[in-house]
């Protein structure tokens, strides 16, 4: 399993959970990702770029691959959705992203740090550091900083442990930590309405913007024997294919005894009239080939129609890990060597805690506002992030917090 | 020094020879007396009445028409004007008159009425029968007979006994009859079992008011304090204990009584008490108005050695800090944290609960289960990017 970020901006959103040193959990993690701003009512992302492309805003065109330069449909020459026939049919709902992961593990923080060499100051003080030139006796119990004469040691600076750097420049930090995270989990499952787009692309290596987090899927579909037609419920073996898509889910548009589910529950043009480029949700397999082709009319569009999964999946991916708080200080001299501590003013290593990160990283716009890769100050659409989290283990000490805690 | 016998009788002799005169019936007529000075002669009846006349102010005379001397029937003559030099004087032959010594009594009823006898002395034995004893002190004594103010109710009166002094009665009561038939009783009879009973012949105003200024102070040595209505006892009693505790009771032990506390609109409260401070502090607070509600000063506890329940015929709810915390409704649906899901909401349970909902276990280590849940969205359009217009 593994991730091919083929999406240039992302738009990162953490969450951590607080949890005690040490402790096994185990549970599943929900993440249910929509757009929409306070439940607005609107076309969905990708109808409302091809009925808006002359407008769409540079920032949101350039934020990732769908706009590569070179395969027009949007007014300035970029490439841009097409056509789903879906105006007016207010499916932004649909523009959603949900995810179960299996999350299990814990963090060890008991070992301690590592250090390299004998610490050249410490209980005695700061007339070692003077000694080493790395600061300057004042008097009276009184030392500066060799590097920045208006910093005074604190007095955690003037206790701390400080250790020479490593390397040829002395300037490396020699500190380890032994603390370790051991969390992992699976991606159960993840469902979402835009496992349409160009599942074939990589062939004209377009891949577009769709992640290609592989999920094995396993599809039965009913036979057309004899056999078959008395029991609506009867399936062929089942083909196995793994899929680098975002996962389209079961979808049902029949019931158990085989009748269509029909209008009450999507979707679908009235009988007579024009039904444009919509092809419903249901229709799920690529074209023979997946392939872009001219729509005849400049632009570009699908080797075939019978595609319904287009929608707008806004998270481009979620990391989950451990992480504590960790951080060393280090101070130089006037010939560049460096000494680094743990202890000293400004550093910090917590020991008791950790946090478990939830970082979702939702797909962003950029914001250069131009073809070339910029970083991500805004997230595409307004969307709405429910997490839920169901451990199982040895604590019910949790904290949750927009920020790492300290 | 008192003159001798014979003088005397001489002075006695002699005097009328030298200055009486043909006296003249009915008219008062000034002689004078030698050695001893001036008297008035009147002529009365034929007889003859002296007055004798002084030139000492400071000497009076009771009445008018006779003085210290004595007096003789017609014919007699007057042989001294002084008192002392009277014949027979030492003999108590005037029985008409009662004697300073106290040697004889009074020979019949005395009428003294509209005078004042201003010191009887000792009164060793006295039949009081009627009229007034009034600003009297009584030292000691034993009245037989009723000790009655007066029936008609006019008077005013008062009975003062000195300090330290007793009222000491034996079967008898005091009894107040302010008006006819209305009466405040107070009795006492075999082993002191006593009582102060009032009574409104008419109906039933005969309150009994204990105003002091201090302690009314009610101290049963090894009984209650019962309170009756009526002369029934159904069991209502105050018990003051052994120790520092008291109890209020009802309930006569057959039957269960009912102790009913009773306030116009306002509270009913409990308070307790640091004398060292001194400080009251009002613990409990039951209000008895139409809201009726239950005000605690301090922790709280209910603490029962049995069920508790809580039974309400509306809604159930629990409040901390004046933000509902839990309510159960009349559906047996219970919310938690003001939980008020807007559409269709028939849970058993429901919660409002941000990020942390639910949590399960047994000790650090053990069999924890928790349930986090939590959302964010961008807060403002800094955050993302608008839909394309």
């Amino acid at each position: 399993m593994g991730v091919r970020n083929t999406s240039y901006q992302v738009e990162q959103v953490k969450r951590y959970i607080k949890i005690p040193d040490r402790r096994l959990i185990s549970g599943l993690l929900h993440v249910s990702v929509v757009n929409h701003d306070a439940n607005d009512a609107q076309d969905d992302f990708v109808q409302q770029c091809y009925d808006k492309r002359a407008s769409v805003s540079p920032t949101i065109k350039y934020s990732n691959s769908f706009t590569k330069s070179g395969e027009s449909t949007f007014a300035d020459g970029n490439q841009g959705f097409l056509d789903r026939g879906r105006d007016g049919m207010k499916h932004s709902f649909a523009d959603y992203d949900c995810f179960l992961f299996y999350v299990a593990g814990g963090m060890s923080l008991s070992g301690g740090i590592q250090t390299y060499g004998s610490p050249i100051s410490g209980v005695s003080g700061g007339s070692n550091l003077v000694s080493n030139s790395f600061a300057t006796n004042e008097g009276g119990g009184t030392y500066r900083w060799a590097e920045a004469p208006n910093d005074l040691l604190t007095p955690a600076d003037i206790s701390a442990n400080w250790f020479l750097g490593t390397g040829s420049g002395y300037d490396v930090d020699p500190i380890g930590d032994f603390c370790s995270h051991f969390v992992k989990y699976h991606l159960i499952s993840r469902i979402n309405n835009a496992s349409g787009h160009g599942q074939l692309n990589f062939a004209q290596g377009t891949p577009m913007f769709y992640k290609t987090k592989p999920i094995q899927r396993r599809t039965y579909t009913v036979g057309g024997s004899a056999i078959d037609a008395r029991d609506a419920n009867y399936a062929d073996t089942s083909t196995h294919t793994a899929e680098n898509i975002l996962s389209h889910g079961m979808y049902d548009t029949k019931d158990t005894l085989g009748n269509d589910l029909g209008r009450p529950s999507y979707a679908q043009h009235s009988s007579g009239a024009s039904s444009g480029n919509f092809v419903k949700i249901a229709e799920t397999s690529a074209g023979s080939d997946g392939q872009w082709v001219s729509d005849g009319a400049g632009g570009l569009t699908y080797a075939t129609s019978n595609e319904g999964n287009t929608y707008f999946s806004p998270v481009d991916g979620i990391k989950i890990y451990g992480s504590h708080r960790f951080q060393t200080v280090g101070r130089q001299r006037n010939d560049g060597r460096k000494i680094y501590s743990i202890t000293g003013n400004g550093a910090y290593h917590e020991q008791n805690f950790w946090s478990l990160v939830i970082d979702v990283g939702l797909r962003g716009n950029n914001s250069s506002g131009s073809s070339s890769e910029g970083s991500s100050d805004k997230a595409i659409m307004r969307n709405q992030v429910n997490v839920s989290f169901q451990p199982f283990g040895e604590t019910g000490d949790f904290d949750v917090s927009d920020t790492m805690q300290s | 020094m008192p003159s001798s016998k014979e003088k005397r009788a001489q002075r006695h002799q002699s005097q009328p020879k030298q200055n009486i005169a043909k006296a003249n019936t009915r008219a008062k007529v000034t002689e004078k007396v030698a050695g001893s000075g001036y008297r008035e002669v009147q002529h009365i009846g034929g007889r003859k009445f002296y007055t004798p006349l002084s030139n000492d102010p400071n000497l009076t005379f009771g009445g008018s028409s006779s003085g210290g001397v004595g007096s003789t029937g017609g014919g007699s003559s007057i042989s001294t004007n002084q008192h002392e030099n009277l014949y027979g004087l030492a003999s108590d032959n005037h029985t008409q008159y009662v004697l300073v010594d106290g040697t004889r009594a009074f020979g019949g009823n005395w009428t003294n009425a509209g005078r004042t006898v201003a010191d009887l002395g000792i009164i060793t034995t006295v039949d009081i029968n009627g009229g007034t004893i009034d600003g009297v002190t009584i030292g000691s004594g034993t009245i037989n007979g009723d000790l009655t103010w007066s029936s008609d109710q006019t008077g005013v009166s008062s009975l003062t006994l000195a300090n330290s002094k007793n009222i000491d009665l034996t079967t008898g009561n005091i009894t107040f009859t302010p008006t006819a038939n209305d009466t405040l009783i107070i009795s006492s009879t075999t082993h002191g079992a006593s009582e102060i009973a009032t009574t409104d012949a008419s109906g039933s105003n005969a309150s009994l008011t204990l105003d002091v200024d201090g302690d009314i102070i009610l101290d049963p040595h090894t009984g209650d304090v019962k309170l009756l209505k009526a002369g029934s006892w159904y069991g209502a009693k105050l018990i003051p204990n052994d120790d520092n505790t008291f109890t209020i009771h009802s309930g006569d032990g057959a039957d269960e009584g009912t102790l009913t506390l009773r306030a116009e609109g306002g509270s009913i409260s409990m308070a307790s008490y640091d004398a060292s401070g001194p400080t009251e502090t009002t613990r409990f607070r039951f209000n008895v108005d139409s809201t009726p509600e239950i005000d605690v000063t301090g922790n709280f506890t209910i603490d029962g050695s049995a069920d508790i329940t809580l039974d309400s015929v509306g809604q159930t709810y629990i409040k901390t800090n004046g933000n509902l915390v839990f309510q159960a409704d009349t559906s047996g649906h219970i919310y938690l944290h003001n939980h008020n899901i807007a559409l269709y909401n028939d849970y058993g349970i429901t919660m409002k609960k941000s990020v942390y909902h639910f949590h399960s276990g047994k000790a650090d280590f053990e069999e924890n289960h928790s349930v986090l849940a939590y959302y964010f969205t961008p807060s403002s359009t800094n955050d993302y990017e608008a839909y394309p217009s």
